[in-house]
């Protein structure tokens, strides 16, 4: 296993471990941020793509395309939606979990898919714009066969259409509605 | 391992439903009663595979004693019986050892069963998360002792069915990990091979199988309701 690998298998089971030590109920709330933030940084990726290369070249006069400028962009504005939906507006369930073992099954696999959506968004803008911060994501070129397989399964390379991540909190949101 | 596709989904659906089977016993039975079980079973058979031996002595030192109480040993006079019950056959002989632990190991397990079932209230033994967790593990203990004999009656006569037995069991092929990781290599690659007949229709399934998990995670929680949503700015962590 390659260090980019394990760079970001690293990132998500410090995720999931978090998630595990503050329980399912409240990372909930940050699954719910997460996707929603996947899915508007995926459905106007093109326009903010545009916007933000424009103003690297023309305002910033980075090189073209300003690849580390626009990685920055989207990990940084991803970072902070996540980081906001940890620390800062919550969204909260309140209720009681369920008994062990099945609180503890829950935690895992709600940390587990938390640490898969921020390590996997972050490893996909740096694929995205070339990996222009390799000297610090351990980038070996080429991918590893290993490592050009877990790619292909990163948040943003599951769907075909971004909306697809926006329908499960949707029908949550609903849920929501309906108690 | 290489298993064709077919065999591989029986044996897959063979293995959930050896799991299910001995996790819906162990709801029935809570989690009390099968962590005593377990317990029982698991250090039992370590102590009887580690001083069996022990054991073993002390059946033919009563198995010589009875001999010696039947020739009238007690008696006055008896030297001569005395004798002749301490070059009496033994109970337990080296080729019979294993049979015999192994059926000590059994009654044990037996008893523990009864007893718990008696001894043991339903109060105390709730049928929670951990009695299915504790059922499953009876289930794969047992399964690595038991599976192993039991296929003999399956097998055909070359090598011959006690060999072949012998031979899973000495090779570690009869281990818990080996059937534990046997099981879920099944299950691993069945679900592979799954996942990629399902071919286009793969993001629609993944899809409906996150929005079950995010449906099941929400509905476990009991009284939810939004709470702080777009609210104080304070952490809730």
């Amino acid at each position: 296993m390659g260090p980019i690998e394990l760079l970001f298998i690293t990132i998500a089971l410090i995720v999931t471990l978090i998630g595990m030590a503050r329980g399912y109920v409240k990372e909930l709330g940050n699954t719910v941020i997460i996707m929603s933030a996947i899915f508007l940084l995926a459905f106007f990726e093109d326009e903010l793509t545009n916007i933000m290369t424009r103003v690297g070249e023309d305002i910033l006069g980075l090189s073209t395309p300003p690849n580390g400028f626009l990685s920055l962009f989207f990990s940084g504005a991803f970072i902070a939606i996540v980081f906001a939906s940890y620390a800062g507006k919550t969204l909260d369930f309140q209720g009681a979990p369920m008994e062990p073992p099945g609180r503890w099954l829950l935690n895992l696999g709600v940390g587990l898919l938390n640490g898969y959506l921020i390590a996997g968004t972050l490893w996909y803008y740096q694929d995205k714009f070339q990996y222009p911060m390799r000297d610090f994501t351990g980038f070996v070129d080429p991918l590893s066969t290993r490592a050009q397989a877990m790619v292909n399964n990163l948040p943003q390379n599951l769907f075909d259409n971004p909306v697809y991540w926006i329908i499960p909190v949707a029908i949550l949101l609903i849920l929501f509605v309906r108690k | 391992m290489s298993i064709n596709g077919s065999v591989s989904i029986e044996l897959m659906i063979s293995f959930v439903i050896f799991l299910i089977f001995f996790g819906w016993i162990g709801l029935r039975r809570g989690a009390k009663r099968e962590l005593i079980v377990l317990l029982t079973s698991l250090i039992s058979w370590l102590i009887l595979q580690e001083k069996g031996d022990f054991l073993v002595r002390i059946t033919n030192l009563a198995g010589r004693l009875l001999a010696l109480i039947a020739a009238g040993g007690l008696n006055e006079g008896g030297a001569a019986n005395v004798t002749a019950a301490s070059s009496a056959q033994q109970l337990v002989t080296d080729t019979n050892e294993n049979a015999f632990l192994f059926f000590v190991w059994v009654i044990i397990v037996l008893v523990t069963y009864g007893l718990t079932n008696k001894l043991v209230t339903d109060k105390d033994s709730k049928s929670n998360g951990w009695a299915i967790l504790w059922g499953i593990a009876n289930g794969l203990f047992f399964a690595s002792v038991f599976l192993p004999r039991l296929v003999l009656l399956f097998l055909p006569a070359e090598p011959s069915p006690q060999q072949a037995g012998q031979q899973l069991v000495t090779e570690g092929r009869g281990s818990v990990m080996s059937f534990l990781s046997t099981g879920f290599q099944i299950v691993r690659d069945t679900i592979s091979s799954f996942w990629a007949g399902l071919g286009d229709m793969q993001p629609y399934v993944l899809l409906i199988l996150l929005t079950l998990f995010l449906i099941l995670v929400y509905s476990s929680i009991r009284g939810a309701k939004i709470a702080n949503l777009g609210g104080s700015g304070k952490s809730k962590c």
